[in-house]
């Protein structure tokens, strides 16, 4: 079993008590925990109240995070019980839901609604580089959508990183690197699910 | 497999993607003003405790107390409070942490930030520092240790930072050396800082301007700086015994996976590490390896061995390179 290291050691700092180390963890994984939420629930407000109190719960939990799993694979693990108790409430409380889709009128416009293959493959797409992004260091996927989505140059986003163009050259190969890592290693697994050899992750 | 090392390949793949969603501000800040407080009411109150547990020790306890808040207040208020973050992975010769000797079976004991570290001759010191990153202490040198951050009072000092968030900064007087996720080394003495990039590249700092040293493939610049001026650069090849310092006291690793091997076996010898193919690369990172490697001067030698237990390996076009295919 492989320990990732690098997570476990910020869990580490985190149950220390160190400041810097919660702060960190804060900031890097809050958002990816609303995008993991965002995308399943498709309701922001709630999303950023799901992500919070994921993340509440992760730090009270933190000490039990052995490092077997990206720190990441771990909160979203956590923020699916958070979204399971979401939808039950949102069950008990809004009952006028289903009916609603049931409704012929309504399922046409849903169906006008369906995207063509090109596009749906296209949100998938969309959906797996985001999920790469999260995957990866924070400086990394940020780098990544500064060049590639934002189409900003190197000297922009060295100016917006506040380090020189060669640092941000070598870094910029350190992150296609590891997004060409994560991205193997995603594909693989969604394969795997899609053909049924392994559990959904 | 595409080469997604290649920017045109990637645009490609991200023409089809958009930005990701970001949580509006004002309620990130709020939700994380209340996981920070959370965060704080988490954190252990011993001395209260103890209190409560144990009238008995009231009294002692509350004058500890009094007597810890009397010296915070007195310090400096920029000191860090201690807290057991790195360890010594291992050691030779004689190291003194905080003024005390450490014995030879010190590996593995924990140390604090803010600590000092002296070497006499012949001492060495390697350390593991947060994010995978390691440290590695010379002979005779000082140093003080803290939160991503070192001050080299004298000697010289090694890092190797692969592919790490937090970055690490030397001090050595009036010259700051960051790194930028790599392998350098700083040497202090009376009257220059001398600077050497084994991989990647270093920021160094003087009093009015900050340079680049960036190493290109078997060019590994050594910078020389006296009054804040760079006085003479030169190369060396990241193979050259220049680096042999750095296996003074060899260190036993937990073996994970074959990549992570070679990754390690790279770094330490200073080999550029390739893959003969992707599928090679894949199946490097899901082969799992079991036992522990002694990381020494004599680490490359033993690397051939590894890999053909693993139905790897290694087939060389220079000498300067760690290529690796499946046994054909």
């Amino acid at each position: 079993m492989a320990i990732r290291f690098e997570d476990k050691r910020l869990a580490d700092r985190v149950v220390r008590g160190e400041r810097n180390a919660a702060e960190v963890f804060f900031d890097t994984y809050y958002p990816r925990v609303y995008r993991f939420c965002v995308v399943r629930i498709r309701d922001e407000a709630a999303s950023e109240d799901i992500a919070q109190e994921t993340m509440l719960a992760a730090l009270k939990g933190l000490h039990t995070y052995r490092g077997e799993a990206a720190l990441f694979s771990w909160l979203c693990m956590l923020c699916r019980h958070e979204i399971s108790a979401w939808l039950e409430k949102q069950r008990k409380h809004n009952h006028q839901h289903i009916v609603l889709e049931d409704t012929e009128e309504l399922q046409r416009a849903l169906e006008s609604l369906n995207s063509t293959a090109d596009e749906q493959s296209r949100f998938e797409m969309n959906r797996l580089i985001h999920l790469v992004l999260d995957h990866l260091p924070e400086e990394h996927s940020k780098m990544l959508e500064l060049k590639y989505i934002q189409g900003c140059s190197v000297s922009e986003i060295a100016e917006q990183m506040n380090t020189g163009q060669t640092a941000v050259q070598s870094m910029l190969a350190r992150a296609r690197r590891g997004f060409q890592s994560v991205f193997q290693e995603l594909s693989a697994e969604i394969t795997a699910v899609a053909k049924g050899t392994v559990n959904t992750p | 497999m595409k080469d997604f090392d290649d920017d045109n390949v990637m645009q490609e793949l991200f023409d089809q993607a958009e930005p990701r969603m970001q949580p509006s501000s004002e309620r990130m800040k709020a939700a994380k003003a209340d996981f920070m407080k959370a965060f704080e009411d988490q954190q252990p109150a011993p001395a209260k405790k103890s209190l409560l547990r144990n009238s008995g020790l009231a009294a002692a306890v509350l004058l500890s107390v009094l007597a810890s808040w009397f010296t915070l207040q007195s310090d400096d208020a920029g000191q860090e409070l201690a807290t057991a973050l790195v360890t010594i992975e291992s050691m030779a010769g004689e190291v003194t942490l905080n003024g005390d000797r450490l014995e030879p079976t010190a590996s593995g004991q924990a140390i604090e930030y803010g600590s000092d570290i002296d070497t006499g001759n012949g001492g060495f010191v390697r350390i593991q520092l947060a994010n995978n990153a390691s440290l590695r202490i010379d002979s005779n040198s000082r140093v003080t240790l803290h939160d991503q951050q070192l001050d080299l009072h004298t000697g010289r000092v090694y890092f190797d930072a692969p592919g790490t968030n937090d970055y690490i900064t030397v001090r050595a007087g009036d010259i700051s050396v960051r790194d930028i996720g790599t392998q350098f080394e700083v040497r202090r003495s009376s009257d220059s800082v001398t600077v050497g990039v084994r991989e990647g590249e270093v920021m160094v700092s003087g009093a009015d301007r900050t340079v680049s040293a960036k190493a290109e493939p078997e060019r590994a610049p050594i910078v020389e700086i006296r009054n804040g001026v760079v006085e003479e650069q030169r190369h060396v090849s990241p193979r050259d015994a220049h680096w042999n310092w750095i296996h003074k006291a060899p260190v036993e690793l937990e073996l994970e996976t074959v990549h992570s091997f070679a990754e390690l076996a790279a770094r330490e010898t200073g080999l550029s590490l390739v893959y003969a193919s992707d599928a090679v690369r894949q199946a490097s990172q899901s082969t799992r390896l079991s036992g522990k490697i002694r990381v020494d001067d004599t680490l490359e030698q033993r690397i051939q061995e590894i890999l053909l237990a693993a139905s790897f390996q290694r087939i060389d076009s220079n000498q300067h390179t760690l290529r690796i295919d499946f046994i054909r």
